[in-house]
Formats: C-alpha cells, sequence, structure tokens
C-alpha cells in the first residue's frame, strides 16, 4: 500500500505472508533413491505369498527393500510460515537543497517451522527354513503404539532498520548521486548460541559522478560493526572507488560502424567476513571468540554437552557428579578478514550494434582469514583460539559475446559465454609435511589428494614382483590380479599416505560456459541452449563404483560388469573396474577403494540444456473466435549430454557423498500452447 | 510550510531511534562470562566438579568409548580441535583373543597389516589426544588446588594425589604403546612451552613413579563407599605395580629393542639400553605392597567355596565366583574401576554394542553390531579341569559337548559357546552350519560371554569396568618373582589362589623358571581376557610375532549337528579351520605417533613407520 500524503512524503507498506503445509512420506527423495539403488534382487521379498505380511531376509533389516523401508518411514507434515512486514517512509527535502531525499524503512520478517512425524513401528517377519524344510515366519518387533514426534516450533524474528539520506541532481552535463546510509540488522533465534540475539551494523557512504555519460566514477565506503570481535576490533572500514571512460563518446572519437559503443571501466574494492565457519551463530564454539576463556558445566565448551561423572556405589551411594570444563581459549585482538576485489572490464558493440561483447578480468586477495592454529601440538590440551591467519587468492575471467541479425523476416541471435575462476591457497598454517607435494599451501582450496593409478595388474607374475611396492592398506596383503596398481611416488617401495598428491580440478568446475541461439521467421520460432564446464572431476561415490557395497546385499550397476576378471582379461574384453572384492564386509579390503586417479574422473560436459520450437498463428480465423494469438509449441529439456562420467551420474549437479547413489537427471519434453484473449 | 516538513523528517529520524534503544550498545550483547578458572578454585564445591572432569577426561577403560561418553557433541577430539571419529568396536579382535566381526572395525587394521602413523588414534590410541586434555586438567588442579579458600588440607591433599594419579596414569598409557614420550609436568601457555620433545623411557617411567610415589603420600588410605572409583593409596600402589612390571619386561628391560633406530642414544626413547635384572625386584616389591595394601584394607579375591566349581546346566547362568567377579560392580576384588559409563546402559548402547552379536546373528541378543567372535587360537588355551592341556584333533572330532564340559570353569564363564546362554533373552546361543550362527558370521565359532550382564535385554544394566584388580596384583608379583628370583613357593601360592578359588588345581610342583614363565603368562591370558590386557602383555613380552599370537595362522570351529533332537540337538563335531592370516612387522611393538602431530616438529617417530 502507497500513500502520498503530500507531494514531498510518501509511506509505502508492504505486507506479505507465506503459508506452506506440506505431508507425505517421511522419506525424502534423495532417500527414496538410494533405497533403490541398494535394493538387490535377491533381497528379501517384501511381503509373502502366505498372507500380509512383510518379510524380512536373514541376514538384513528388509534387505534393503525399499518398500520395506517406505512403509517403516511414516508420515509428516510440515508446516511452515514466513510472514514480511515493512514501512517505508520517504520525505523530499528539497527545501534544503534539490534533489535531497530522506527515507527510513523498518522492516520485520517472521519465520516458524513445526514439523510432525508419526510413525509406527513396522511388524516384519524374518523367514527361517526349518530342519524338515517348512517354513515359519518369525516376528521381528513388537507392537507399540503410533509414535508421534514433534519438533519444537523452529521460530526466528529479524528486524531490519535503515536511515538513508540520498542526494540525485543533474548540473547541466554533470550528474551527481550521494548516499548516506545507516543499516541495522537484528536477528531473534532461540537456536543461537547462547540464546543471544544476533546484530550487524553498517554505515554507508556514497558519491557517483557522471559527465555526459563519458567519464563515470564512484567512490564509496563501508563502515561495518561485528558483534563477533572485541570492541575496538569490531568496527571495520571498507572502502571502494570505479573509474569508467567511453571512448566512443568523446569528439576526437571518429564515428564508424565498425566501433560503435567503447567502455573502459575498472574497480578496486574491500570487503571483510567475520565467520569463523558457516554455523558461526548457532555453534558455541565458533561465536564471542574474544570473550575470555570461559568455563561450563553444559554445552557451551566446544563441541560438548554438559560434562559429569559418577561415583559411589552401583545400587547404593552410586551418583552424579556435574562437572566444569575449560572452553576454548580466547583471542581478543581478533578482527575482520579482509578481501581486496580489482576488476578490469571492457564493453563494446561492433558493425552496427550486431556483436556485443563484455569482457572481465577480475582478481580477489583475502587476508587476515579467521581460521584456528594447525600446527601446535595437541600436547596443549585445550581448544586453540581463533586467529587471523591465512591468504588466499581467486582470479578469473568472463567473456560475453551476443551477435544479432536479420535478413527480411529472418531474425536471428547467437550468443556465447565463457567464464573461468580459479583460487590458491597464499598461507595457512600448515604443518611441513614430509615431501613438499604434500602442502596444501599453494593449492587450490579444497584439492583432492590422492594416489596416482597406472592401471590395474593383471597377471600373478606382476603381482609376486619383488620389486613391486608394498602396499599398505587394510587388507593390502592379499593383492591378486584385478587390483589397482598405485604409483609409488616417492620411491621408497611402499605404497602409503606419501604417495598421495594432488590429483584431478577441483569438483566445482573452474571454466563454465553457454552457448544459445535463436530465430524466428514468420510465426516460427526456435531457441537452443547448450551448456558445458571444463576444468572440473568428479571423486565417485562408494555406492557408485563399489559393487554391493555394505554389509547388507546391496545392489550394484550395470557397468560394473565391466570388472576384471581372468575371463574378461583372457578374451581381451574391456576392463573399466577393478576386481569385485569386498571392500567393507567382514574380509575388509581397502586397496581398491582408496582415494586415486583410478576413480577421480574428468567431469566436462556438454549438454543441450533446452530446445524450443513454436509457431504463433495471428490469423484473421482466430480474431473471429476473439482469440488474439495462438502459440503452439514444443520444448524439451536436458536432451542430450555429451560427458566422461557414469551413468546416470549427473555431471551437472553430482552427489558427492560417499554414501549416496547420485540422483538421476530428468529429461522432460513439454508439448504446450498459449493462448491470447 | 517547513515548519512542518521539519516535524515530519523529526518523526522519522526519532521513530527509527526510538526503535533499537541506543545504537552504541547494538552490538555490545555477548554473555557474561560468569564462570572462569577463578571461580572454580573460589570454592571447594566448585573445584569438585572439575575433579569430576579431570575422572571424565583422564580415566581409561576396558571397552572403548564414544565422545558421546565423555560428553562431547558425539565424536571424540582428534588432531588439530577437531572431533572426527568413535570407537565402533571394541579393540579385543587385535590379539590372539577374538576376531573383530565387522569389515568396519579397527582392529583389521592389526590383522591386516595395514597400521599406520595415520589411523593409529581411530584404530587403537582413541584417547590420544583426549588424554592430554586429561593431563592438563591434572596440572591445572595441580597449580591452584592450594588458592581454594574453603578446601580442608585433607581435601586439597586428595584432590592433588588425584590428579597425581591421573597424570601417572596417562603417562602410563603413552608408556606401554609409544616407548619415551613428552612429559607434560604444568600447563602449556604458550606456543614455545608447546613443543616438548619425547623423554627417554627411563625418564618417562622415572616421572611416572615419581607421581605414583606423590600421589601415595598424598591419597586417603581407603576412599568412603560414596567415593568409590576415586582414587586411593591402593589405586597408586596398583598403578606403580603395573609400570615397573612393563618397565622390567623383555620389550623395555634391554639395550636390544625389537626394532631400532640405529643408534643407541636414539633408542633410548624404545627402551632402558641395558639390562638390569634388578628392575624384576623393583615389580617384585611394588606388587607385593599393593598386595599388601589389599589385605590391609579387605580387598581381596572372590573366592566362595561353593562356587568354585559352578553347575552347569543348560540354558542356565554359570553362577561361579569368576563370573561374580566381572559381572557385579564394585566388588571388593576391583581397586579402582572406570566410571564413564555411568548410567546404566540397555541392550542398544554402549558398551553392549561392543560385546552383543547382532541380533540377526544370535536372534534376541539386541546388537546393530557384531562384537568380536571368541576364535580357537584363545579356546585351546583353557586346561581340562585336572590342570593338564585339553587335546584337540587337528583334524576335528565328534565329541565337541564333551571337550567343552571338561575345560577350566572359567572357559563356562568367559565363552559362550554352542549351546551356552548369552544372556537372559538368549538362554541357548545357535552356532553351528545351518544356523543363522554359521563360520561365515561367527567365525571363531564362539561369541563373548565376560562383560555382558545377564539381564541385559531386560532392563539397563551398569557394566563392570575394572582397572586394576587384585588377582592382577597376584599375577604380577607371581611373574616378577619367578623373573627375579625363580618359581618361588611365594609365587607358586600367588597363582594357585587365582587357580583354586575357580576350581583349578595347584600348578605342579617343579617347574622350571621357562616353564613356570610359560604358565603364569598363559594364566594371566584366561584370567584377564578381554579386559584390554592381552596387547601390552604379547609385546612387552615380546612374543606377539610367533606363529598363532599375532601371526599366522588363526583359527576357526567350523561345527555341525549330529542330530535334530529337540530342543536342543546334543551331539556336535567340530574342524578347526583358517580363517585368516595375520601378520606384526617387526615396528608393530611401538606405536607409531600420530603423524599430524609428528610434522609438527616436536615428536620423533618410531622406527619402521
Amino acid at each position: 500500500m502507497n500513500f502520498d500524503v503530500s507531494k514531498q512524503f510518501k509511506i509505502a507498506i508492504d505486507l506479505s505472508t507465506q503459508l506452506e503445509d506440506r505431508s507425505g512420506n517421511n522419506a525424502n527423495t534423495s532417500t527414496i533413491m538410494n533405497w533403490l539403488a541398494l535394493a538387490n534382487p535377491l533381497g528379501a521379498p517384501s511381503t509373502s505369498q502366505t498372507g500380509n505380511r512383510v518379510v524380512t531376509s536373514l541376514n538384513g533389516t528388509g534387505g534393503n527393500n525399499p518398500y520395506t523401508f517406505l512403509l517403516a518411514e511414516g508420515y509428516k507434515r510440515d508446516f511452515r510460515n514466513l510472514l514480511n512486514g515493512s514501512v517505508r517512509l520517504d520525505h523530499k527535502l528539497d527545501f534544503i537543497t534539490n534533489g535531497l531525499n530522506i527515507h527510513g524503512i523498518v522492516a520485520y520478517q517472521n519465520y516458524s517451522r513445526q514439523l510432525d512425524i508419526y510413525r509406527k513401528q513396522l511388524i516384519t517377519y524374518r523367514a527361517d527354513r526349518l530342519p524338515d524344510n517348512s517354513v515359519l515366519f518369525a516376528q521381528q518387533g513388537d507392537d507399540q503404539p503410533l509414535l508421534f514426534s514433534s519438533s519444537n516450533p523452529n521460530t526466528s524474528q529479524r528486524t531490519t532498520i535503515e536511515l538513508a539520506l540520498d542526494y540525485k541532481r543533474t548540473f547541466g552535463d554533470h550528474t551527481v548521486t550521494g548516499l548516506l546510509l545507516y543499516n541495522q540488522l537484528k536477528t531473534v533465534d532461540p537456536s543461537f548460541a547462547f540464546g543471544v540475539p544476533n546484530g550487524y551494523q553498517s554505515y554507508v557512504g556514497r558519491v557517483v559522478y557522471d559527465y555526459k555519460n563519458k567519464y563515470l566514477a564512484e567512490l564509496s565506503g563501508a563502515y561495518n560493526g561485528t558483534e563477533n570481535f572485541a570492541p575496538g576490533e569490531r568496527f571495520g572500514f571498507f572502502p571502494s572507488f570505479s573509474l569508467g571512460w567511453v571512448p566512443t563518446a568523446e569528439k576526437f572519437f571518429p564515428r564508424n560502424n565498425i566501433l560503435t559503443f567503447l567502455k573502459i571501466r575498472g574497480s578496486f574494492g574491500e570487503v571483510g567476513n567475520d565467520q569463523l565457519s558457516g554455523d558461526f551463530l548457532t555453534n558455541p564454539n565458533s561465536r564471542f571468540l574474544y570473550r575470555p576463556t570461559a568455563y561450563s558445566t553444559n554445552g557451551t565448551f566446544p563441541n560438548s554437552t554438559a560434562g559429569f561423572y559418577y561415583f559411589g556405589e552401583v545400587g547404593s551411594n552410586y551418583a552424579r557428579y556435574n562437572a566444569i570444563r575449560e572452553g576454548r581459549s580466547n583471542n581478543p585482538f581478533l578482527t575482520w578478514e579482509r578481501a581486496q576485489k580489482t576488476n578490469l572490464g571492457i564493453e563494446a558493440n561492433l558493425w552496427k550494434d550486431r556483436i556485443m561483447v563484455v569482457v572481465d578480468i577480475f582478481s580477489e586477495e583475502r587476508d587476515n582469514i579467521l581460521a584456528v592454529p594447525q600446527t601446535v601440538s595437541s600436547l596443549v590440551g585445550t581448544a586453540l583460539p581463533a586467529q587471523n591467519l591465512g591468504r588466499m587468492k581467486n582470479k578469473g575471467y568472463e567473456v560475453d559475446v551476443t551477435y544479432r541479425n536479420k535478413i527480411k523476416d529472418f531474425n536471428y541471435w547467437v550468443k556465447a559465454n565463457v567464464s573461468y575462476a580459479t583460487n590458491i591457497i597464499l598461507f595457512q598454517d600448515e604443518i611441513t609435511r614430509l615431501f613438499p607435494y604434500q602442502q596444501r599451501t599453494g593449492q587450490r582450496f579444497g584439492q583432492i589428494f590422492g594416489y596416482i593409478s597406472e592401471g590395474l595388474y593383471n597377471s600373478w607374475e606382476e603381482v609376486n614382483d619383488p620389486k613391486r611396492p608394498v602396499s599398505t592398506f587394510v587388507g593390502s596383503n592379499r593383492i591378486q590380479p584385478g587390483d589397482i596398481k598405485y604409483r609409488d611416488v616417492n620411491g621408497d617401495g611402499i605404497i602409503n599416505f606419501l604417495d598421495e598428491v594432488p590429483i584431478g580440478k577441483p569438483t566445482i568446475p573452474e571454466t563454465i560456459f553457454g552457448f544459445s541461439l535463436g530465430a524466428n521467421w514468420k510465426g516460427f520460432d526456435l531457441s537452443v541452449l547448450f551448456q558445458g564446464a571444463t576444468n572440473v572431476s568428479i571423486n565417485y561415490s562408494r555406492l557408485a563404483v563399489q559393487a554391493f557395497y555394505d554389509v547388507n546385499p546391496a545392489s550394484a550397476a550395470e557397468y560394473l560388469l565391466e570388472s576384471w576378471s581372468q575371463e574378461r582379461f583372457d578374451a581381451g574384453l574391456p576392463i573399466n573396474f577393478p576386481r569385485l572384492s569386498v571392500g567393507n564386509g567382514t574380509n575388509g579390503f581397502t586397496h581398491n577403494t582408496q582415494t586415486s586417479t583410478f576413480f577421480v574422473e574428468d567431469a566436462s560436459y556438454v549438454r543441450l540444456k533446452n530446445m524450443e520450437v513454436g509457431y504463433t498463428l495471428t490469423d484473421n480465423v482466430l480474431k473471429k473466435g476473439k482469440i488474439k494469438s495462438l502459440r503452439v509449441y514444443v520444448n524439451a529439456n536436458n536432451l542430450i549430454t555429451w560427458t566422461n562420467v557414469l551413468q546416470g551420474i549427473d555431471p551437472e549437479t553430482p552427489n558427492l557423498g560417499a554414501n549416496f547413489e547420485p540422483y538421476p537427471l530428468v529429461r522432460t519434453v513439454n508439448v504446450g500452447a498459449n493462448i491470447t484473449f | 510550510m517547513k515548519r512542518n516538513h521539519l516535524f515530519i523528517v523529526g518523526i522519522i529520524i526519532s521513530t527509527l531511534i526510538g526503535s533499537c534503544t541506543k545504537i552504541e550498545d547494538f552490538l555490545d550483547k555477548p554473555p557474561g562470562i560468569d564462570l572462569n578458572e577463578d571461580i572454580v578454585f573460589s570454592a571447594q564445591v566448585e573445584t569438585e566438579k572439575y575433579v569430576a572432569t579431570l575422572y571424565q577426561f583422564g580415566m581409561i577403560s576396558v571397552f572403548p568409548f564414544r565422545g558421546a561418553d565423555v560428553g562431547f557433541g558425539g565424536n571424540l577430539p582428534s588432531s588439530n580441535g577437531g572431533f572426527s571419529f568413535n570407537m565402533s568396536s571394541s579393540l579385543f579382535g587385535t590379539t590372539d583373543e577374538a576376531e573383530a566381526s565387522e569389515g568396519f572395525a579397527a582392529e583389521q587394521a592389526w590383522n591386516n597389516g595395514g597400521l599406520t602413523p595415520q589411523n593409529i588414534v581411530p584404530t587403537q590410541d582413541y584417547r590420544y589426544h583426549l588424554r592430554w586434555m586429561g593431563i592438563r586438567v591434572a596440572n591445572i588442579l595441580l597449580e591452584r588446588i592450594d588458592e581454594v579458600p574453603d578446601a580442608s588440607v585433607a581435601y586439597k591433599d586428595m584432590v592433588k594425589g588425584e590428579a597425581l594419579f591421573i597424570r601417572a596414569l596417562n603417562n602410563f598409557e603413552m608408556f606401554k604403546r609409544y616407548g619415551g614420550f613428552p612429559i607434560v609436568n604444568k600447563r602449556i601457555v604458550t606456543f614455545e612451552d608447546s613443543k616438548v620433545p619425547r623423554s627417554t623411557l627411563e625418564a618417562g617411567v622415572n616421572a611416572i613413579i615419581k607421581d605414583c610415589d606423590e600421589a601415595f603420600d598424598k591419597l586417603p588410605l581407603v576412599q568412603p563407599s560414596s567415593f568409590t572409583g576415586r582414587a586411593q593409596k591402593g589405586a597408586a600402589l596398583a598403578l606403580k605395580a603395573r609400570v615397573l612390571l612393563y618397565a622390567a619386561s623383555p620389550l623395555f628391560n634391554t639395550n636390544n629393542p625389537p626394532i631400532s633406530f640405529g643408534n643407541t642414544e636414539d633408542d633410548k626413547l624404545l627402551c632402558f639400553g641395558n639390562f638390569d635384572n634388578n628392575r624384576w625386584k623393583l615389580a617384585v616389591d611394588a606388587a607385593k605392597a599393593a598386595l599388601d595394601w589389599c589385605a590391609a584394607n579387605g580387598y581381596a579375591l572372590i573366592d566362595d567355596p561353593a562356587k568354585r566349581i559352578p553347575v552347569i546346566t543348560p540354558g542356565q547362568r554359570v553362577d561361579g565366583n569368576y563370573r561374580t567377579a566381572w559381572e557385579i560392580p564394585d566388588n571388593r576384588e576391583i581397586i579402582l574401576s572406570c566410571k564413564i559409563y555411568n548410567t546404566p546402559k540397555n541392550a542398544s548402547q554402549f558398551p553392549s554394542q561392543y560385546v552383543l552379536p547382532r541380533s540377526d546373528y544370535v536372534p534376541n541378543s539386541g546388537g546393530f553390531w557384531t562384537a568380536p567372535t571368541v576364535i580357537f587360537n584363545f579356546v585351546r588355551k583353557y586346561e581340562k579341569r585336572d590342570g593338564t592341556p585339553q587335546t584337540w584333533n587337528p583334524a576335528g572330532g565328534n565329541d565337541l559337548v564333551q571337550k567343552y564340559a571338561e575345560l577350566d570353569p572359567r572357559f563356562h564363564q568367559t565363552v559362550c559357546y554352542t549351546g551356552a546362554r548369552l544372556h537372559s533373552g538368549a538362554t541357548r546361543v545357535q552356532i553351528w552350519e545351518g544356523s543363522v550362527s554359521d563360520k561365515a558370521r561367527c567365525k571363531g565359532g564362539f561369541w563373548l560371554l565376560k562383560h555382558i550382564p545377564d539381564a541385559i535385554t531386560q532392563s539397563g544394566q551398569n557394566f563392570n569396568n575394572p582397572i586394576f584388580r587384585v588377582n592382577e596384583m597376584l599375577l604380577s608379583y607371581a611373574e616378577a618373582l619367578n623373573e627375579f628370583s625363580g618359581p618361588t613357593s611365594e609365587a607358586y601360592s600367588a597363582i594357585n589362589q587365582i587357580r583354586n578359588r575357580s576350581g583349578m588345581p595347584n600348578l605342579p610342583l617343579g617347574l622350571s623358571k621357562d616353564q613356570f614363565r610359560l604358565r603364569v603368562q598363559n594364566e594371566r591370558d584366561i584370567e584377564l581376557a578381554f579386559e584390554d590386557h592381552r596387547l601390552s602383555d604379547l609385546r612387552r613380552w615380546r612374543i606377539a610375532q610367533n606363529d598363532g599370537v599375532m601371526q599366522g595362522d588363526f583359527w576357526g570351529l567350523e561345527i555341525n549337528r549330529l542330530n535334530m533332537a529337540t530342543p536342543f540337538p546334543t551331539e556336535f563335531s567340530y574342524t578347526p579351520f583358517v580363517f585368516e592370516r595375520r601378520t606384526f612387522p617387526n615396528q608393530y611393538y611401538y606405536f607409531p605417533y600420530d603423524n599430524n602431530e609428528v610434522l609438527k616438529g616436536n615428536l620423533k617417530q618410531n622406527p619402521g613407520w
């Protein structure tokens, strides 16, 4: 609702609410996918032929039967409410100077959620064959009442207050914009550590100057305050500025059809971070790190619950003694982590604006990164204080090119974009490892370390070669043909952690690209979108590459038929996996399941993401039926993917959890019509 | 008009400011610190709470424990202040007593030759990082206990004694695993202070003995009943006896360690650098002092003559002295026990899960993972009731029931065999081919009975978790005495007390020193089985690499029914079979220090790692 109280004074009131009421089976989709992937054709038949019984297998809880799991999971009801309200007051201050405005905003957000779960103990029956060959169904578990569990209502409230003076005025060819702003944010959430609300405060000032759209300049500064640091350290000043120049707007620049527009811009700025970890609000171990070392009796100790010990004789005077513990050591000098960002860009229009090019190059250097020291011996015996340690650099570029043209009625366009970003750890408090190639400093953040695979052992001669490096994994004294041959990087004759080197690219792509084109002609239209990524690796989940993974009889993907076997090797058939072995079972053999180049694969892909063909009718015939236009179309998503990753795994959003089956990609084809009356 | 505008603007500003109290106080809302170290030492009631932490962080346990059991969010402390792992198995399968059934069990790394400086903490020394937290608590208590204004001298002395005892106990836990260890005898404050190098083995042992002696001086003679579980003079004596027994043993009392750094100076991190028979004398005297203290203060073997040879009725609990000693908490045989598993635990909680078989291997057993299976290598150590060795036919036989019946009564109170009662929820356990406990699932042919309270599936039970017992002192005394002065009558008497109370005859007279040593070693294994002694004993005796001990073939029994009698078959056959081959490289005699800690620079890694 907007009220124009006067020409100078406006009030805007916003009120919105969003209610969600979800209900259904308590299992989520990825869990169900996981069950499906684990289901073994030889597993238990969920219901028996004699009567309506749920039967489990002999040695598993349900034989990984998804139906059994689903029945046991119960029903869930999830109620969420999000309420947003804000009042904005705007007043022109033309009576002081033209173009000056003041505004204030008070905004309030309330979120609440209630999750109820109803479940009942599933009675299952185990089929036992008796010595006389008859089958006995033995009941597993007792009949129990319906179980109801309700999460504590999860609520949070957030109040934002903003007060700002802004100014915008044009003096001939000069345009000046200015802003002075105060902002504060307070969030109340019972899950926050110590039960204390979270607050932020910031003062922002900005001046923007523009001369004839030819010279552009901006200068701004933010003075931000956080509760995470001690008074004196909690406010940080973060300046930034940018300059722009449009040479094509200069008089001296010759007008031509080749370069119609050119803009060169650059910026430099600083931003801050006050968070030790993502859970800094809820984790007492990461909040208010400057406070003097606290002792506590409950969960405010790092990662702890209440401590206690029992003394006395069991059965007579056995009693609980509550405990006090020392908390994380403090660091009163902790302050903002800073990132300095530099950006350089060019925008150009070529050949009568048919080609538009935007190029950006950026670099970011992070300093004073908040971290806990890693080189202090654990002999200290207490949680070490957080410090401003660590430096890191990010850099990259983005290029966007668009080409548009028309030939008579035929309009078409082609767009391409590519972006690249990489990072390097310049400093972290890292132990000096035995071999320099194992140092994490100097690598990308999150670099995978693992073994270099040199294929498989194919014969007993290779396995029994006295020169073969000795492998030191669980079960390594049972190496056979078909096992992975790892490179002994340091040449000590032993394959162990010292042979782990950086392998593969990051699991988040460094290079992302897209390519799209479209056209329309006399009512027909067509658009095609390709996208892809490269400089990316995937480290397959255990379920993807270990057949029958798990102690229960699980399943195996069809491509695992290409595992090494003497027969396949002799027949010269393709072999893509090591021999089948029990990795997690009773005879633990983990040689083949180490992180290695064998299973860390290039996850580059190109995908025909979307394609749409349509035809719009604007016939007079339609007009008689009072229809303005009719468009019929066919569109398809995820039509084709070109990639090296294993079948069934979506390279765009791989699930990297070690125990999870990847969620398969959905291909959709829609046929539709849009009618406008 | 202008005035009016100013008025409205004024309202906007004042409303906003009014709604946020004071701008300068907006961020200043950290919780106050009401509880700090000064408060801990401001009154005895507060200090007592810190003493509870001393025990929670500093006590050792027969069973492993998980982060939740010592008040951590879920996991145990790991290197660099993290909390990243838990123990999911009992560790009993490390030695020739058992085989861990689950593939993920930590013991597999020992059996497979997969032990590394990376996995030493999660595969055996799960208390490594917690240990230093316990030692820090002890050091802070020693530093500040005298400041407590309302505490008596007697109380302060007791706490000093407890802190010294816990520090000595944890240093001993380092010594027995690693040899020389860093001695941290005061709170570490600065980064420079934290760079403590390993001391020589001798300096480490001396530091432990010094703490034990001082603890003995400060501790009360006995603790009142309501303080059961807190160290008393006897605990300091028992620890000292154990330390000196280990120190005199072949692994340390030598100039020739099983694996060497290659120079005598560094080898002093592993051993004394010489053999001195007098070390056995020190061990004799320490064990004697502990036994004398026990005798004077009412600590003695549980020995009800009626329960020496318990009646064995199928389906019934075997109610003998040996069982009473391990099942009943706080019995008179226990000098000090661990009370980390403080409240009664049911069948689906830890430590039950370390010892119970999976419910689908033994119906109603209550386990969701599988306990270790006891193996034939262990069972064949039991003598017959007449004190002679049992004869097992390597090719197997049809007289399994008879073989079992002939064995030492302690077998029936330690091992759950075919037809035996595991607990009140599983009274006749089926272990044979074709049952759910076949040789693929129950590889050894036996489940573990010891430690499992009979009513575990009915209600929560307090597990007995004995750290020092009278029987250990007798065994240590006999062993040290034999080494120092041969098999004297006192040595015989000590062993025979243990044998007699479980219905076993005296050892034959006239044994040589070497013969007596073997009998003591066997007796120690049988009597202290599954109490976290075996791995250390095998290493200090330097017999771990022997065939069938921690290396070579490991045997289980394949068991078959010979009839279909109801309700339970009456005859079974047995066939020994090798279920796995284990390796024990020489460097396993000394544990590797956690690689991450070694790379921090102050600790010298043991040879071979």
